[in-house]
């Protein structure tokens, strides 16, 4: 336990004196600013730093320059051992106070720099525990993430960008293999409960969250398994389901119960939940009802939906699959249908999609292991009308796609009414999106937008009901598990704040802050090397089977690969969750509060607290105007 | 290398007295810190406070006395400067007398009792200081009314706290550093707040009166209207301590409905009666002023009015309400600066003196009557300044007109850190010291009871404590002064029976404070009681009872004009960094306020097509200048708030882009707009219009 080091955030008067008095104590000019006040009219905030316990810092710093102090809970900063993350002096660090881009492109802002580089020292579990700071579902990332991360990674400017998500799921499973994964410590318990709606990313992220703040928190889930579209839309051969129940198991662990098998709007509802004591309800019930084509004879026998195929194959239900199988869709989930149903028999799988070969919106290593497994691909063509034979359907009518988007890149296909196909089959599976089943919505009286999800707040998640709270894809539509994940973390900070009663946008990302990508790095002293790659199963054992098709690294090849990050931000700077951690241009080092233990010695109030006249940060007796500190452990 | 030595002293890098540590090593200030023990400031310090090193030792920061020679500035000696002053002076004293040179402040460094002494002895009425509607203003209006300053009493917890358009976590204290507000707050007192922004304390409190602004006078006959309908009022005390309160009863009622306050002052009259009650229900209540209501027209009627309200609501001179605080028995500046040598032909002969009697009062001028006479001539000329502190280019209203008139001085000293517009103008410049360089007897004139030991830290380059300047400038011209600046000081500290070392051990003397003492004395005002009807703005010839006047730019007066000029402009924008004109060039504090801000509502920025950060017009009927925006929708989207004193130092030529953003370029002082009696300048209600800055250069 630390002495009290306490804050009043919401006592800011905006006076900035802690600024100055601390540059004044440790003798800094203009430049970077350890404790900083934030304005934003009205309102302000102080920023400095909270010396987490398991600070997230430490945890990130992989030479180990930042250490707690064992016996005061102080986070301390070493510049003898910093080297500024590969710093040169006077060559780099203009703008290492930014953020490295593969955190930035991120969608739930992983500090990716940070935990590879960890894993280049062969630190896993510091890794995994940087990762689990962002992110509760490192190995389902790992495996079916499409990594905008390693789009924009610096090291391109090298040779090839970082295998940032090969290192991800191996850092996963090597803390699954480990006996005993990483779990975050709970902090004080409280005693408000949470309802979550929906066990998909963004539900069980926010839970995760929640739960580690010292929430109650309970998920309701509609279907009789947890984990909404990872359990029941991500086939097996990509995301093993002992997997995916080790990351829920570890969400269970923090004391997160999961009530599956009850339907929100007829089991519970906002009403009941209130009666039972939940004072937050987060909705983050995803997309889980296909969209229709609008053609003739969709309603024949042998027309399959491919969120349907998925679930039931996925539920164990009892599913077959015809011989000559046409799947329509370009996407990520018509891939999964296509590979899904060779290994349940089909012979012959042909997917026929709109877009061209490479505007198709699946990823291309999805792709290639269908290409790879037989599966055919026409590009181009979009269903005129079904065919049928006595109510069974027998084949579509195709007509050409001229053209997918419009001149805004918005979805607008034309066609050439003239050029017809027909391609014979004996079943389709149609594979062209998912929306969301809103009924609950309307029988509650829950506001939806006229683009048919949850109205949300952007950047605090709030629905227009008081203490009701709503992300993931029910908000924004169709998004990738990591927008999913980034979503539940903002619903539980913003359900944090409204149970204590603070500012829910103060200082968030979208509002006061924006992450800037680091666009110039130091490159000079990197020599090229290959990008690590496994390859996957034999594609023609692998389709008798749902085992998983991608092999892992092994740890060689992590640490190797954490050896190719050129460093481009400062793993510190973009880890803190205050925003205090600073980088000094003029030295190539960071900078951060140590509550002036070097200057003043643990028996002394630190210069900023002494200054404030309202007492918003302080440390030693909380009754007491701080001039002295006691150390009482 | 010596041993770092604490030096407790007294801040001054702004109008207040907060208890410092200076840490000196080797000849040299290393660091300040707040003093625990200060009964002004329990600890804490601002950033102005915090950054004197910074200010003192700033690169730019002149460290001798120089003349204008050549087109250019020249270092001289303390011996060349002071006979030329001295020689000058006494050629316009013997062609013009006396009145022909002027003498002006600032805010001060706390050396009202030598500057007015000087004058005094100099024999020029014309004596310039921001008193005008800062401070002064409330302690005239005050004196008339109660007989002295009533200061709220945070030493005895009120119950009840009215924070009326301040902000002491921010600045100028006056009485107390916002601590001791905070700790009140923080034991449970309700809490008021009159401000056209929402703020800390609009957040925290009870009630929150959106006011617009400058119609604190009408807020004030609001609240009594709601007191007197009510009978929230403590009988006893009205009938035997409030001279005039049937009539003022009549006026507030005939008057001041409550429907019309709300007219006036945009307060929906539910949340004005929820105030007034608050306000007259909770025992003990105390008023924070601010210097926001001294900036209109109605200063006088305003202070005079809440005065009234701490006085019906047996408020006035009890524990935790608003008290008459008893000073240590020092010797005081009225003493200090014999006025008594003023002979009353001199004191006659004050600019404007005619007109503005309450001002007259307080042995000040208002700016305008000096400017006119320095430009015409009439009703005498006036041909010497010397300004000490004080940057009047960019803190009095119409800049324009005040840069003209100080340009056709013949004689100009003026005595300052920096070479600031003003100084630039001048033909003198008379290097002072910092607070860490100077000794004094430090508060003297104020109402909290205390005074403060400031002691001498260090002394840098030859700069000299300002008090020093005039002793040695008036000795050269004839003048009684002490031998030593500690000399003078003991004469203060005398009747305390305490010397000057003595003093600067104990730290401060605080005068032994009694509640209630109208019991037995009355109050020192001429029928002995609380005037609400005030005899002495009878004498004047003026409206005896508080009153409410519509604003000379506002919607109701100038309905033609308000066309062109939609918006409220609140001239008077403070910032946590900079004391007025001040700090401009110090790098911790123009870091955090690179810039200068504009506060405007949201929906008023898409109007005008404007985002945060955008450069800004703001365009008055005196002129336009340009701020940075800044988004903020706890403000009235009718106003804009716009921040004072922005020059830049960092301009090398000698304006310094005095008229970039100064927001008295905007400002009015036209005896209409001003204060009948104080003649205080309405700085925080003008007319103006605003459009984006197209240009993409900065400044």
């Amino acid at each position: 336990m630390k002495t009290s080091l306490l804050f009043n955030e919401t006592n800011c008067s905006g006076c900035h004196a802690c600024e100055v008095a601390c540059k004044q104590e440790h003798g800094l000019g203009v430049g970077p600013r350890v404790v900083r006040v934030i304005e934003r009219a009205p309102f302000f905030k102080p920023l400095y730093c909270h010396h987490c316990d398991d600070a997230p810092c430490v945890t990130a710093c992989w030479e180990d320059a930042i250490t707690t102090d064992p016996d005061t809970g102080v986070v301390l900063h070493d510049p003898e051992k910093c080297n500024g993350c590969n710093a040169v002096p006077g060559k780099t660090g203009a703008d290492k106070q930014d953020t490295s881009p593969c955190m930035v492109q991120c969608p739930a802002h992983n500090n990716v720099q940070g935990y590879v580089s960890l894993a280049s020292r062969g630190k896993f579990r510091e890794a995994i525990q940087l990762i689990k700071e962002t992110s509760p579902f490192p190995s389902v990332c790992g495996r079916a993430c499409p990594h905008p991360c390693e789009a924009g990674c610096n090291r391109e400017q090298v040779d090839e960008p970082l295998a940032i998500r090969s290192v991800e799921r191996f850092l996963a499973d090597w803390d699954r293999m480990s006996g005993s994964p990483y779990t975050p410590t709970i902090k004080e318990a409280r005693d408000e409960k949470v309802a979550i709606i929906g066990s998909g990313p963004a539900g069980l992220t926010a839970a995760y969250f929640l739960a580690r703040e010292g929430y109650k928190v309970t998920v309701f889930e509609k279907l009789p398994v947890a984990g909404g579209m990872m359990a029941v839309g991500i086939p097996e051969f990509r995301l093993p389901k002992d997997v995916l129940s080790a990351e829920i198991k570890m969400i269970q662990d923090m004391g997160v119960e999961i009530q599956t098998g009850v339907t929100f709007g007829t089991d519970v509802t906002l009403e009941s939940l209130k009666q039972d004591g939940y004072q937050a309800v987060f909705l983050a019930t995803g997309l889980h009802a296909n969209i229709r084509l609008g053609v003739d004879n969709e309603d024949v026998s042998g027309v399959l939906r491919g969120v349907d195929l998925l679930r039931d194959v996925s539920l164990g239900n009892e599913v077959s699959v015809g011989n000559k199988v046409i799947v329509v869709g370009g996407g990520s989930v018509a891939v999964d249908v296509a590979m899904t149903s060779l290994r349940k028999g089909a012979q012959e799988v042909t997917m026929v999609c709109l877009e061209e070969r490479d505007e198709m919106p699946a990823w291309e290593d999805e792709i290639e292991a269908a290409l790879e497994e037989g599966v055919e691909i026409v590009n181009c063509f979009g269903p005129n009308c079904f065919l049928q034979e006595d109510d069974q359907f027998s084949g579509i009518e195709f007509k050409r796609c001229t053209c997918v988007f419009d001149e805004d890149g918005c979805f607008n296909p034309q066609y050439d009414e003239t050029d017809l196909t027909e391609l014979g089959g004996d079943m389709v599976i149609v594979a062209i999106g998912q929306f969301a089943d809103l009924s609950f919505a309307e029988k509650q009286g829950i506001p939806v937008t006229s683009a048919g999800g949850l109205q949300a707040d952007p950047v605090t998640l709030e629905t227009p009901i008081k203490g009701v709270f709503a992300g993931g894809d029910v908000c924004y539509g169709p998004g990738t598990i990591a927008e999913a994940i980034g979503s539940g973390r903002e619903a539980a900070v913003s359900i944090d704040r409204y149970l204590k009663g603070q500012d829910l946008r103060l200082g968030r990302l979208g509002r006061d802050k924006v992450l800037r990508a680091i666009t110039h790095p130091q490159i000079e002293t990197y020599d090229p090397s290959a990008r690590g790659q496994k390859p996957r199963l034999d594609p023609r054992e692998r389709v008798a089977s749902f085992d998983e098709i991608q092999q892992g690294f092994t740890e060689e090849m992590a640490v190797q690969e954490g050896k190719r990050c050129i460093m481009c931000g400062a793993s510190c700077v973009q880890s803190c969750p205050y925003d205090v951690m600073q980088f000094d241009h003029e030295t190539s080092k960071a900078v951060k509060c140590d509550l002036c233990i070097d200057k003043r010695g643990r028996e002394e109030a630190p210069a900023c607290t002494t200054i404030c006249p309202t007492r918003c940060i302080f440390w030693g007796d909380p009754e007491a105007f701080p001039t002295a500190v006691e150390v009482a452990r | 290398m010596e041993e770092v030595k604490k030096i407790r002293t007294v801040c001054r890098s702004c109008h207040g007295g907060c208890g410092v540590f200076a840490h000196v090593k080797d000849g040299r200030v290393i660091k300040v810190e707040g003093d625990p023990d200060s009964p002004i400031s329990h600890g804490a310090m601002c950033t102005k406070g915090l950054s004197i090193t910074q200010l003192a030792y700033h690169p730019d920061r002149v460290l001798y006395p120089m003349k204008k020679a050549n087109g250019g500035w020249e270092r001289i000696s303390w011996d060349e400067a002071l006979d030329t002053c001295a020689e000058r002076f006494n050629e316009v004293i013997e062609k013009y007398g006396p009145e022909g040179i002027v003498i002006g402040q600032g805010t001060g460094r706390d050396y009202e009792s030598h500057f007015s002494r000087f004058g005094n002895l100099l024999g020029t009425p014309n004596v310039l200081t921001a008193g005008h509607m800062c401070y002064l203003s409330r302690i005239g209006a005050s004196l008339i009314t109660c007989g002295s300053l009533p200061a709220c009493d945070y030493e005895n917890n009120p119950k009840c706290i009215v924070m009326w358009g301040c902000n002491p976590l921010w600045t100028n204290p006056d009485e107390y550093k916002g601590v001791k507000f905070w700790r009140a707050y923080e034991q449970g007192a309700k809490m008021i707040c009159v401000d056209p922004r929402r703020s800390l304390y609009a957040e925290k409190a009870d009630v929150w009166l959106q006011i617009r602004p400058g119609t604190d006078a009408a807020m004030v006959l609001g609240f009594f209207n709601v007191i007197i309908e009510e009978k929230l009022y403590d009988e006893e005390f009205v009938e035997q301590y409030i001279n005039g309160w049937d009539p003022f009863v009549e006026r507030v009622r005939k008057d001041y409905p409550l429907e019309r306050v709300e007219q006036i002052t945009w307060v929906d009259q539910e949340l004005i009666r929820k105030a007034a009650r608050l306000y007259a229900t909770t025992k003990p209540a105390g008023i924070h002023w601010g210097v926001t209501t001294e900036q209109t027209l109605n200063a006088t009627d305003y202070t005079r009015g809440a005065i009234g309200l701490m006085a019906a609501t047996g408020n006035l001179d009890v524990p935790g309400g608003n008290v008459l605080h008893v000073p240590p028995p020092t010797r005081k500046v009225s003493e200090f600066s014999a006025y008594r040598q003023l002979s009353p032909e001199q004191r006659e002969k004050r600019l404007g003196g005619d007109q503005y009697k309450l001002a007259g009062r307080m042995t000040i001028c208002t700016p305008k009557p000096v400017w006119d006479a320095i430009l015409t001539g009439k009703p005498y000329p006036v041909k010497a300044g010397y300004l000490v502190g004080t940057n009047p280019l960019l803190t009095r209203a119409n800049a324009r007109e005040v840069r003209k008139a100080l340009s056709s001085l013949d004689f100009l000293v003026v005595s300052d850190f920096f070479m600031t517009p003003t100084a630039e103008l001048a033909h003198m410049f008379l290097p002072a010291g910092t607070w860490l360089e100077q000794n004094h007897v430090s508060e003297n004139w104020k109402f909290h009871g205390y005074v403060l030991a400031r002691q001498k830290v260090v002394e840098i380059g030859e700069c000299w404590q300002d008090h020093k300047i005039f002793m040695e400038m008036g000795k050269r011209m004839g003048q009684q002064w002490w031998d030593t600046v500690e000399d003078a000081l003991e004469w203060i500290l005398e009747p305390t029976g305490v010397t000057w070392e003595e003093f600067k051990k104990l730290g401060y003397l605080h005068g032994e404070q009694r509640y209630r003492k109208y019991e037995e004395e009355g109050f020192r005002t001429p029928t002995g009681k609380v005037e609400l009807y005030s005899t002495v703005l009878e004498k004047w010839g003026r409206d005896p009872l508080p009153k409410y006047t519509e604003l000379a730019e506002g919607p109701f007066s100038a309905p033609e004009l308000a066309k062109k000029y939609p918006y409220v402009l609140n001239a008077g924008l403070r910032t946590p960094t900079f004391f007025h004109s001040a700090n401009r060039q110090i790098p911790w504090l123009r870091e955090i306020r690179p810039d200068p801000l504009m506060e405007l509502h949201p929906e008023t920025a898409e109007e005008h097509g404007i985002k945060e950060g955008d450069w800004v017009w703001i365009e008055s009927p005196r002129g336009r200048i340009k701020q940075r925006a800044k988004l903020n929708d706890g403000i009235d989207p009718r106003v804009i708030a716009a921040e004072h004193g922005w020059w830049y130092p960092e301009i090398k030529s000698p304006d310094h882009g005095w008229d970039i953003s100064n927001i008295n370029i905007l400002t009015d002082n036209s005896p209409e707009s001003t204060d009948p009696v104080m003649g205080s300048t309405s700085l925080r209600v003008l007319f103006c219009n605003i459009s984006r800055c197209e240009d993409e250069e900065e400044k």
